[in-house]
């Protein structure tokens, strides 16, 4: 196959020319943006009020929530922004565009990946959790160095990469005839509860759940201890470390579900 | 005889087909709401633990008691998908595929058909699903049951007007659809800002004492807030007839006002046309 | 290229109440080798497995047994080699980018296929030119009119010059002037750069204009493997010959003396006969009905004749194996 770099020409080319496409329609563009800047604001009052109100969640004060909801959020925009053509990924089967994609020289995956385009969505999340991270930035108890701030983007890619693995997993349900979007529903119902408030605080079953088997809660809740020094209560103390690694486990696993979905889907048709 | 016999035995391959796609329909259509369910019932659970975090140590936050916060927080979840949040997209598909001229020609006002059709939406999510996790829920975590028939009763009307006040606002902002072909981003912004507004994920009382007073002015309390507030006991029963007042007072507002803007909308179609 | 397939792949039926699976072979047992530069038609009823056999050469089905290859590569094995020398067009399906002018799809797949810009810039300017494309290179694709879309399909699936060309239904609702451009560019392509095209049709008009060999598929097996020529040869006898007489003939009876030929229908004043050309000759078959029409006070006012063509011929073949499954139901009812 072509080396990495072709491809991420071939990848950032493709964008490209989708988001000018999108462009034709700037009024659409400019009110998607702003509806979702809206959620952005919701979100963050989601935490502000109750710490006004409560002073600690889970015995973290308003600085170490709000890092924590700015790295989900970076994570989770980058994932719409890179991933998000996957939750269309029943309808690619359905309409027998996989065929297409199977049909040209270039890797399924990555023609789904270079599909889409900017959505304003993307840029709109990252606004809010920008300024949030700035905010809170100032507050973390670990020196800011350059290798911190790798760190913290190592994090959010992870964090997308995770967040990407789950949602691959889901879509190749829809191989084996089956519509993904009860699992999809399910999958997001955790995936927001690791946004705004600390994992530990959901009891045991909830802890596990969003750590073992929607591993969400390493895209934000298990690094933010490194950043404020804070005690880990569930698990291990190595869990704040470990966010790219469980990201790589994620995606090998996924990305095997997937060549299994495949398989079926090349010996069966549909 | 025997020919009416084959007669029907050839028809029942026919017959059988129809009658399997049917189930598979409805059980699909089964599948979808137990899995429904389940997705309230994690969240319940869930936000079951938040406020019991959130209240350690503390045996009330501006007047609301935990056990007050732990049921408004339940069934918050468990109301709220009986109340209309789907005008704008619907709306805007109907936009798209150019039906809208069949939805604004028809004898009857657009309005009113959108609310008939959300009022049998809302039926059926009722039976289907807002019923059964009231008795799940309320069973589950024990949940207080208002002791008086005023309550009941304040509860039931209550729930009504938020239904219509949710109707009204959501229609009005889906009439934003006639300004702008996507009003996808519109969308968004409705579901935040009614969301924090109505106090569905938080109640009310926790806001700050000056955001409260104005959060309160608006009609959003209307939709979630009030007919919680009256089942838990925060409004005292002396208070629920203004509070229903309230409400139907803002319903009457929003339905003047989005007939205006219908008007308007109307006079915006035509100078477009197809 | 030569491909030899063995047993086909197989659908699954899943029953409601039972998780038994039963086995349909899409394609069964098919022994086929297509040479370089051949144009093919590849016909067959809905269902037959027309389809099922080109997802199978295009690399997008596994076969469950026998042995495929086109150009000495296994497609599913070798998935994105075989793409590379594949272009493919379906009718129903644009494989070019909604919003985007026209010329931008061709450079996204320029990017994607990796082709050279010089050799880009040649092959393309030669097909705008032979399908005379110019004056919508820059239109989005969604306000194409369907041949024009049609047309920058074909152009996309060509870009990278495969040596074979995968058309499922590509005339599909097109006008004629479209379809034959279409068609004629096809048939350049093919001479010019000796390009092997298999072309999936319902229009049979177009396999007797472009295609060397006609193949008809039909419950997952071929049962014709043809020349257009042959084909109307060993099939197409059947003539008809239409009569319109001064008035219409009631109680109309073919004379004894005609008793290979066939009433077919009566329109009016015009009655259609069919005929075996090995039979009967139309000459004969004229003098015999004027003969039979004289007493009765009618004339033959004018004389047509229609031969079979390649359209008829396999509308007949289709009828009559639908017939066969008919008369074998009939048989299990009883």
């Amino acid at each position: 196959m072509a080396n990495v770099w072709t491809l991420t020409k071939l990848l950032v080319f493709l964008r490209y020319k989708k988001f000018k496409a999108d462009l034709q329609y700037p009024a659409n563009f400019v009110s998607e943006m702003i509806g979702t800047a809206f959620i952005g604001v919701g979100d963050i009052l989601m935490l502000w009020i109750p710490s006004l109100a409560f002073k600690t969640i889970g015995g973290w004060n308003f600085w170490q929530l709000g890092f924590m909801f700015a790295l989900w959020k970076l994570a989770h925009g980058l994932h719409a922004f890179m991933f998000g053509a996957f939750l269309g990924h029943d309808d690619l089967i359905r309409d027998g565009e996989y065929d297409r994609l199977l049909v040209r020289p270039v890797h399924p995956l990555f023609q789904i990946v270079a599909s889409d385009s900017w959505p304003a969505d993307a840029l709109s999340e990252w606004i809010p959790s920008f300024t949030m991270l700035l905010v809170t930035a100032p507050h973390v108890q670990v020196p800011w160095t350059a290798l911190t701030i790798a760190w913290v983007i190592l994090i959010v890619i992870s964090g997308a990469v995770i967040e990407w693995a789950v949602s691959l997993f889901i879509s190749v349900f829809g191989f084996f005839f089956t519509r993904t979007n009860n699992l999809r529903g399910i999958a997001s119902t955790f995936l927001f509860r690791v946004a705004h408030f600390p994992a530990h605080i959901y009891g045991r079953v909830f802890a596990f759940v969003l750590t073992f088997v929607f591993p969400y809660a390493f895209m934000a809740y298990y690094p933010t201890h490194y950043f404020f020094k804070l005690d880990v209560q569930l698990y291990s103390t190595a869990f704040p470390y470990i966010t790219p690694l469980v990201a790589l486990i994620l995606l090998a696993i996924a990305m095997l579900f997937w060549r299994i979905g495949l398989g079926h889907y090349q010996s069966t048709g549909s | 005889m025997i020919t009416t016999f084959s007669q029907w035995a050839g028809d029942l391959p026919a017959g059988m087909a129809i009658i399997k796609s049917h189930v598979q329909e409805t059980l699909v259509y089964r599948f979808d709401l137990v899995i429904g369910l389940v997705r309230a019932l994690i969240l319940v659970g869930v936000f079951r633990y938040l406020w019991l975090a959130l209240y350690t140590g503390r045996p009330d936050v501006n007047g609301a008691s935990l056990a007050q916060t732990l049921a408004y927080a339940a069934l918050s979840l468990i109301i709220n998908p009986l109340f209309s949040n789907w005008l704008i997209g619907k709306v805007a598909n109907q936009m798209r595929t150019g039906n809208i001229i069949f939805d604004v020609t028809r004898p009857s006002y657009f309005g009113d058909l959108l609310l008939y059709q959300t009022v049998g939406q809302a039926l059926v999510k009722l039976i289907t699903t807002s019923i059964p996790l009231f008795v799940i829920v309320t069973v589950w975590l024990r949940i207080a049951l208002p002791d008086t028939p005023v309550v009941w009763l304040g509860f039931a009307v209550s729930l009504v007007l938020s239904f219509l006040t949710a109707f009204y606002i959501d229609y009005l902002a889906s009439l934003w659809n006639f300004w702008v072909t996507n009003a996808s981003g519109m969308r968004f912004a409705k579901w935040s800002i009614t969301d924090f507004l109505a106090g569905v994920y938080l109640p009310l009382w926790i806001f700050p004492a000056a955001l409260q007073q104005v959060v309160l002015l608006l009609p959003f309390r209307g939709i979630n807030y009030t007919p919680l507030a009256i089942f838990t006991g925060y409004i005292l029963p002396d208070r629920i007839w203004p509070e229903l007042a309230f409400q139907l007072v803002w319903v009457v507002v929003l339905m003047f006002v989005s007939r205006r803007l219908y008007v308007a909308a109307m006079r915006k179609l035509s100078v477009q046309g197809g | 290229m030569c491909c030899n397939k063995g047993q086909g792949t197989r659908e699954k039926v899943t029953r409601l109440f039972s998780p038994r699976y039963k086995t349909v072979r899409a394609v069964d047992g098919i022994d086929l080798c297509i040479k370089r530069g051949e144009i093919i038609g590849w016909l067959g009823p809905n269902g037959a497995g027309k389809s099922t056999t080109i997802k199978l050469l295009t690399g997008v089905l596994h076969p469950d047994g026998g042995a495929l290859k086109v150009n000495n590569l296994i497609p599913s094995k070798r998935r994105v080699e075989n793409a590379r020398q594949i272009g493919v067009v379906y009718g129903q399906r644009s494989q070019l980018w909604w919003d985007l002018p026209l010329i931008d799809s061709f450079e996204i797949l320029k990017a994607m296929y990796r082709i050279p810009p010089a050799q880009y810039r040649a092959n393309l300017d030669f097909m705008i030119e032979l399908l005379n494309m110019q004056s919508f290179l820059e239109q989005p694709v969604r306000k194409l009119s369907l041949g024009q879309r049609m047309k920058g399909d074909i152009v996309a699936s060509l870009l990278h010059e495969p040596p074979i060309l995968y058309l499922d239904e590509p005339t599909i609702g097109l006008d004629v002037v479209s379809k034959n451009a279409i068609l004629n560019f096809i048939g350049a392509l093919n001479a010019n750069r000796h390009t092997t095209v298999l072309l999936t049709t319902h229009n049979l008009s177009d396999v007797e204009h472009l295609c060397k060999r006609i193949l008809i598929i039909d419950h997952g097996k071929i049962i014709l493997d043809v020349l257009p020529d042959d084909l109307i040869q060993r099939y197409g006898k059947q003539r008809q010959l239409i009569v319109e007489f001064s008035r219409a003939p009631d109680g109309f009876v073919l004379p004894i003396t005609i008793n290979k030929a066939v009433i077919a229908r009566r329109e009016g004043n015009k009655v259609v006969i069919v005929f075996n050309r090995d039979d009967l000759s139309a000459l004969q078959l004229i003098a015999s009905l004027s003969e039979a029409a004289l007493p009765t006070g009618v004339n033959i006012v004018d004389v047509s004749i229609k031969d079979d063509n390649v359209e008829s011929v396999i509308t007949r073949i289709y009828e009559d194996r639908e017939g066969k499954g008919t008369a074998r139901q009939e048989k299990q009812a009883r």
